[in-house]
């Protein structure tokens, strides 16, 4: 995707949720966009575990 | 002079409350621009120092003073968080339970200390107080968020500190700053009164520069408390006067793989010289810790932003631009990652628990390196340049993500400090803790005295 469209979705995904982000802040918001989507690709391909309710919160 | 034998001095009259506090007053109100503090409280910690020397009776911290992170509630006074946003919220009611349990041990609060907004980086570099500058070299970082903890134990301000960690916060300063910080299990210390960053994963805990040190400060913090629904009702279990002889007798594991991608010579070194103490040593593989790792990252975008929505989407230009720009790319991800990255820790958490069967302890580098400077916007890992706030917690997310209990540790080094992490099962604090003092006593160990004069 091009920047111009990396940042008309970055609008998009802020409308959806919500939130008016200013231009001035779309280059830091899309750089951690980005890292962030990083990392959740790696969690998504994970093979995790059902949840089990009572063990959600003390290890 | 330990820190126990201090206190008696102050309980047998040796010496006074007063002027122990006014040594540690002269050092914070001077500072030589380390900018550890945000706030001295000079009168109120005299008030308390002089209460302290009319009964020293049953207090097992007589006058010892000590700072807290600037996220610790004050009653009567707004908890700022790093921020300024806070600035229009009320007061606390009260202090929170970790404050108000050191005081009524006899501590006295000398001041809140700087952080990185909201708790969201590793460098302490908050865009509204300027950045706490590392007392081993002032052009570097302290490490973060619990910076000014850190730094003002390593510059011999005060001997203790309160921090928290969320994902590594305790543990990055205290391995930059040279000094030892303590990260229990998740639930073993109360939170109650500290302003959240993500439940999920909040922990508090303390700094200190000796083995003795922490765990005098950690039986006093500990204890169950209704306040905080997250704090384990489990018995206290007091490291009292450490043992220090079982250290060789301990099944310890080097973690490999993730632990050592990415890690300077000085972290290898720092970790390697740790591990060959040990008697029954070999190579401990956690082969999930790498999404563990992204996983956590996640969580904390996703619950940090959720936590602060509001104040994203009415004053986000209030925030510290580095900070403001995660959270709102976390309020942009999709909700079921957040499930997914939970049903992710519960599979990470089984393989951790098939790993202490094993070991009793695992060692792992706290950083990847000693400390950057301040302004370095990026640091070196595996050949690639990445950001210093998202990444000087490599080593330290996977643990806290699961809750594990994890001592940083400085390592008798030439150079910049740089520390280790000891991790145990949940629980097992005092593993880390009888760990790290036969490591103290072998000499090992060792919170080097800050060259910087605090004059």
């Amino acid at each position: 995707m091009s920047d111009a469209q990396i940042l008309e979705e970055m609008k998009v995904l802020a409308k959806g949720v919500g939130l008016d982000i200013p231009a001035i802040f779309a280059a830091g918001v899309l750089t951690n966009l980005a890292l962030l989507r990083r990392h959740a690709a790696l969690v998504g391909h994970a093979d995790p575990v059902d949840l089990d309710p009572a063990e959600l919160l003390v290890p | 002079m330990t820190l126990r034998s201090e206190i008696e001095d102050v309980r047998s009259g040796a010496r006074t409350a007063m002027s122990w506090l006014e040594h540690a007053l002269d050092r914070t109100t001077r500072d030589e621009g380390l900018n550890c503090l945000t706030v001295v409280f000079s009168d109120e910690a005299r008030e308390a120092a002089a209460a302290v020397d009319r009964d020293t009776s049953g207090l097992a911290l007589a006058g010892v003073p000590f700072v807290a992170k600037d996220l610790f509630d004050l009653a009567g006074r707004t908890t700022m968080a790093g921020s300024v946003i806070n600035a229009e919220y009320a007061p606390a009611h009260e202090d929170a339970t970790a404050v108000a349990r050191l005081k009524a041990a006899g501590a006295v609060l000398v001041g809140l200390a700087n952080m990185d907004e909201y708790a969201y980086g590793f460098s302490t570099e908050n865009h509204h107080y300027g950045p706490t500058r590392n007392p081993h070299d002032p052009a570097r970082i302290a490490g973060g968020s619990s910076g000014g903890s850190a730094a003002a134990v390593a510059a011999g301000m005060v001997p203790i500190s309160l921090g928290s960690d969320t994902n590594g916060s305790i543990r990055v300063p205290a391995s930059l700053c040279g000094i030892f910080g303590l990260k229990p299990t998740f639930g073993r210390l109360s939170r109650a009164g500290t302003f959240p960053f993500v439940a999920s994963l909040d922990h508090i805990g303390p700094f200190a520069r000796c083995v003795d040190d922490i765990a005098l400060v950690y039986d006093v913090l500990q204890g169950a408390d209704a306040r905080d629904p997250a704090c384990a009702g489990r018995p206290v279990d007091l490291a009292g006067s450490l043992d220090r002889s079982v250290g060789r007798t301990l099944r310890v594991g080097l973690l490999d793989g993730w632990f050592r991608q990415g890690a300077t010579t000085e972290a290898l070194a720092a970790v390697d010289k740790v591990a060959s103490a040990f008697a029954d040593l070999r190579p401990a593989s956690w082969s999930g810790a790498e999404v563990a790792r992204s996983a956590a990252f996640c969580m904390t975008a996703i619950e940090g932003s959720s936590f602060h929505f509001s104040r994203l989407s009415r004053q986000a230009a209030r925030f510290d631009p580095a900070v403001r720009d995660r959270l709102l790319a976390g309020a942009l991800m999709p909700a079921h990652l957040g499930q997914q990255v939970r049903r992710v820790r519960r599979s990470v958490k089984q393989e951790v628990d098939r790993l202490f069967r094993d070991f009793d302890l695992l060692i792992a580098p706290a950083t990847p390196c000693s400390a950057p400077r301040i302004g370095e916007a990026t640091i070196e890992i595996d050949g690639v340049q990445v950001p210093v706030r998202a990444n000087l917690g490599i080593y330290t997310q996977p643990v806290s993500f699961v809750g594990l209990p994890a001592l940083a540790a400085p390592v008798d080094l030439p150079g910049m400090p740089i520390g280790v992490q000891l991790i145990a099962a949940p629980w097992n604090e005092l593993i880390l803790l009888r760990a790290a003092a036969w490591l103290e006593d072998q000499g090992i160990l060792l919170s080097r005295p800050c060259p910087v004069p605090v004059a």
